[in-house]
């Protein structure tokens, strides 16, 4: 513990300053950043969190013209990050509320990419398509969804 | 042989032959009670010495034919002691047509909706519990609860509220699980009655005899079911995030071709005699007489009257049920209301099931049941979890005071379970479950198989049970 004199005082409030620094920024390293991605096609640029909640759980299935929604994971930290920011749940968790879909004859496994790359071509390619990527991916080919 | 040749190659979480994906699920169980069987035959290996009788798998292919039109089918197999035996059933086939997000329409073999869970209860790999809780989820119950043949809606609406409705029947084979469990109530709704006959006339202990010196013989030879309906409405607000709310409701008529025959209602000499020297010692001291031996040939000049009046009874308690040639329930419904709420790793649940029977002739049964418990997952590969479940067979007589006059242990009326359970992801595909059941109540318990005649069963007992499942 700190004591009483001026100078230590002074050295561990600076130390504890670092230390907190360094939490915060660890904290935020642990939490990359992701973009939503849509192919150029979807009419719908910008949407509320709780509309992309609602598009990876498969609850809805149609954009608001009338075209079929497919929506793509990736692995990785970035599928983490994601479902953590946007879905609210763990890997195990939405991993187990697909199972229940698919077992049930409700749905399928979402398909699932191994890079941001792999990603961002199919959605780039598929008519419909929403997915996402970390911010440092290319994202020329695709539209950049607003999410609000 | 097409699962065990899919499980092979584990390294895919589906398997496609064009545009149809194959997935797949086998969970092997063992389970040992320290006193009673639970779901298995007597003459084979019991629970109560361990059993492996206790299995699932399934396999299904479903395809998406247009952005529209989705069809599939899955097979399913279970062992459950001497239930399931692994016959081969359709689980669920059906053609699924999505018009929007707010309609859809469904129209084959699909899953009944019944609180959260009986959807997937035979999928091991998507819950933590080996068994879910019997207060919500009986397994003696799945040939009603397990699918239905019919059309149902569904679909999403605002404000996180989804709903499915569906209409048509269950089919219901003589052998199924619910027959054996409406044999049990027939039986026991017998006995009533015919305790219910004499006692007010001579008395518990005169009833008791009587029962005691008859004999119920009871077959079901037909099952039908028929104006099926199954409904659930399920809310997970948008603003309060990881809570879930649900409200199912099951119902259905149904009628059971029965058979009494061979069915006797005795009246032994003991109880005709204990009758005519009770009516002979009442008169006697209204007429003031006190002469013992005055006393027991008036005894005995009334046996004959006695005997006739109370053969009389017998007969017309036998021919009811012998006339009885069919059971009709107007009603067996269910509603059960849940919520569950998940935060970070942790998952609280609370479920209330309550059941109504009503069979035409008879009062109507109420039962209730309902389960509370949560699971925490520590790391990748482990998760703990904890519940409570309470299930009680008549609201109106929750002690089992009913059964105890007609011979019956009082704990048949009711079964309560706490169970502590772990579960083990030992990679994306596998895991492995063990968990103990602490169990007070007897109810569907095959406990007279070790209970020595004439003594009471310990309403206290245990239940481990442990899985392996594999699923892609």
């Amino acid at each position: 513990m700190c004591l009483l004199k001026g100078g230590v005082m002074k050295n561990c409030w600076r130390l504890g300053t670092i230390l907190f620094v360094l939490m915060c920024l660890a904290s935020t390293a642990a939490f990359a950043e992701v973009v939503v991605i849509a192919n150029k096609g979807v009419s719908e640029t910008s949407m509320t969190k709780d509309r992309v909640k609602q598009i990876f759980l498969g609850k809805v299935v149609k954009w608001q013209d009338g075209s079929r929604i497919h929506f793509v994971t990736l692995k990785g930290d970035s599928h983490k990050d994601f479902l953590k920011e946007y879905i609210g749940r763990s890997e195990a968790q939405y991993k187990t509320y697909w199972k229940k879909i698919l077992f049930t004859g409700k749905g399928s496994m979402p398909k699932s990419f191994d890079t941001e790359e792999e990603m961002a071509r199919y959605v780039a390619n598929t008519a419909g398509a929403i997915g996402y990527v970390g911010t440092n991916a290319a994202t020329e080919n695709v539209a950049t969804i607003t999410v609000n | 042989m097409i699962i065990s040749g899919l499980i092979m190659a584990q390294n895919s979480a589906a398997y496609e032959l064009g545009n149809v994906d194959i997935h797949g699920f086998i969970s092997q169980g063992f389970m040992q009670s320290d006193t009673y069987d639970y779901f298995a035959r007597t003459d084979s290996p019991t629970t109560s010495e361990g059993t492996f009788e206790f299995n699932e798998m399934g396999i299904n292919f479903s395809s998406q034919l247009t952005d529209e039109l989705r069809l599939g089918v899955q097979l399913f197999a279970m062992d459950l002691g001497d239930y399931g035996n692994d016959e081969i059933t359709v689980d669920w086939a059906y053609g699924d047509y999505r018009l929007n997000n707010y309609l859809g329409i469904r129209a084959g073999k699909f899953k009944i909706a019944h609180g959260l869970h009986n959807e997937v209860k035979d999928i091991d790999s998507v819950r933590t519990f080996v068994f879910l809780p019997r207060a919500i989820y009986y397994p003696g119950m799945r040939d009603l609860f397990g699918g239905m043949k019919g059309v149902s809606l569904y679909g999403e609406l605002p404000y996180g509220v989804s709903y499915q409705g569906g209409y048509g029947l269950v089919q219901v084979e003589t052998d199924a699980k619910i027959v054996d469990d409406l044999t049990d109530t027939s039986t026991a709704n017998a006995k009533i009655s015919i305790y219910d006959t004499f006692a007010a006339g001579i008395g518990a202990d005169g009833a008791s005899a009587v029962l005691a010196a008859s004999n119920i013989a009871f077959e079901v030879t037909d099952a039908d079911t028929h104006n099926t309906k199954n409904l659930a409405i399920r809310w997970s607000p948008p603003k309060l995030d990881g809570l879930r709310l649900s409200g199912t409701y099951y119902g259905s008529e149904a009628e059971f071709a029965v058979d009494f025959t061979g069915t006797t209602v005795t009246v032994p000499d003991a109880v005709v005699q204990a009758t005519a020297q009770a009516q002979a010692a009442q008169a006697a001291a209204a007429a003031g007489i006190t002469d013992p031996a005055t006393i027991a040939a008036m005894a005995a000049a009334a046996e004959p009257t006695v005997r006739a009046t109370l053969d009389a009874g017998a007969g017309a308690a036998a021919a009811s049920l012998l006339n009885t040639t069919k059971i009709k329930f107007n009603e067996i419904s269910t509603m059960v209301f849940s919520a569950e709420y998940t935060f970070g790793n942790t998952m609280l649940f609370g479920e209330y099931n309550k059941i109504k029977i009503d069979a035409e002739g008879q009062d109507v049964v109420d039962e209730t049941g309902w389960a509370a418990g949560a699971s925490h997952r520590f790391t990748d590969w482990f998760e703990l979890g904890a519940y409570y479940s309470d299930y009680n067979t008549d609201d109106d007589d929750r002690d089992g005071e009913d059964l105890e006059e007609v011979g019956i242990p009082k704990e048949e009326r009711y079964l309560r379970d706490f169970c502590l359970a772990t579960r083990f992801d030992i990679n994306e595909y596998w895991i492995l479950k063990l968990e103990g059941h602490a169990m007070d109540g007897l109810y569907r318990i095959n406990w007279r198989s070790h209970t020595d005649p004439g003594e009471d069963p310990d309403a206290d007992w245990y239940l481990f049970a442990a899985k392996v499942s594999y699923s892609f």
